[in-house]
């Protein structure tokens, strides 16, 4: 059998994500280790905030380098590649590469400076501003995404923030319901916190491929 | 919704960034996926373009030709 372009592209692309993956987590394990995190004290939503964070980094990453590539970029962003992409659509996905690397920052800061501003309250402190500033900023590069932004691309922010808000609500009655009635621990507001921004984050990546596929 | 934003735009030899840029506050991005069906255009945004060629918005827009399948009228 004779691989098609289609195929060998998807192939090295698996690949790549295959690698990255495996380094992702081989630092991000290296990271925990360093700051004295221990498995055993460590949350499932500790763990999904770090390979959260990890992601939406590497998502940074990839929008950074495709800003500088033009063509690819057009590409990318489904306009006609054989005009590349204006100095606007680039500042625009430099402005997505920064709202994604905050958003990397900031999921897995409050679980990696835990164990430090556990031991020093002035280290609690100190990530905590980082953590509000951070968030203020991110706040900013948001708002201005937004208002450079047109109706496809609020449209799909609109929707996937619709599905993830129905799907969300389920979940919560339904956790609720079971913290009353089948004492169910509690949920914390980090675990319902990183719930609602995989919910976000998955609502988005699916609503984008089916636009995509559609036409 | 079918349209005939590809033609009318290839008959003047405007690219899709021409079109954006004319119109202003719409990225050729939007112009690509309106132009392939992706998205329905807002009310506001197909008047624009209707105007932008000179046209009514059934003119360039007709939702019933893809419900029934149909070529455009020519």
């Amino acid at each position: 059998m004779t691989a098609t372009p289609f195929t060998r592209t998807t192939l090295v692309r698996m690949a790549v994500a295959v690698a990255a993956g495996f380094g992702s987590g081989v630092l991000v394990a290296k990271l925990a280790n360093a700051v004295g995190l221990r498995k055993a004290q460590m949350r499932l939503s500790d763990d999904l905030a770090l390979v959260t964070g990890a992601v939406l980094v590497a998502a940074a990453t990839y929008f950074l380098v495709l800003s500088f590539d033009r063509r690819r970029l057009a590409r990318a962003i489904e306009c006609d590649p054989a005009l590349p992409a204006s100095d606007d659509e680039a500042a625009q996905a430099r402005l997505q590469a920064g709202v994604l690397l905050l958003a990397g920052l900031l999921m897995p800061l409050p679980v990696l400076a835990g164990p430090a501003a556990r031991g020093d309250p002035t280290v609690g402190a100190l990530a905590l501003g980082a953590c509000l500033v951070g968030l203020g900023l991110q706040s900013v590069l948001n708002w201005r995404l937004w208002n450079r932004s047109d109706e496809v691309l609020r449209g799909l922010v609109v929707k996937a923030a619709a599905a993830s808000f129905w799907i969300g609500q389920i979940g919560l009655y339904a956790i609720a319901a079971a913290v009353r009635l089948a004492g169910l621990a509690e949920p914390g507001a980090f675990d319902l916190l990183v719930a609602t921004l995989i919910l976000y984050l998955a609502a988005s990546a699916v609503i984008a491929i089916r636009l995509r596929g559609r036409g | 919704m079918h349209n005939r934003l590809r033609v009318l735009r290839a008959e003047r030899g405007w690219s899709q960034g021409e079109v954006a840029l004319r119109l202003g506050g719409v990225s050729r991005q939007a112009i690509n996926a309106i132009e392939t069906g992706k998205h329905d255009p807002s009310l506001d945004l197909a008047f624009r373009l209707a105007a932008l060629f000179d046209l009514r918005v059934e003119e360039v827009f007709d939702p019933a030709l893809a419900a029934r399948g149909l070529e455009p009228r020519r």
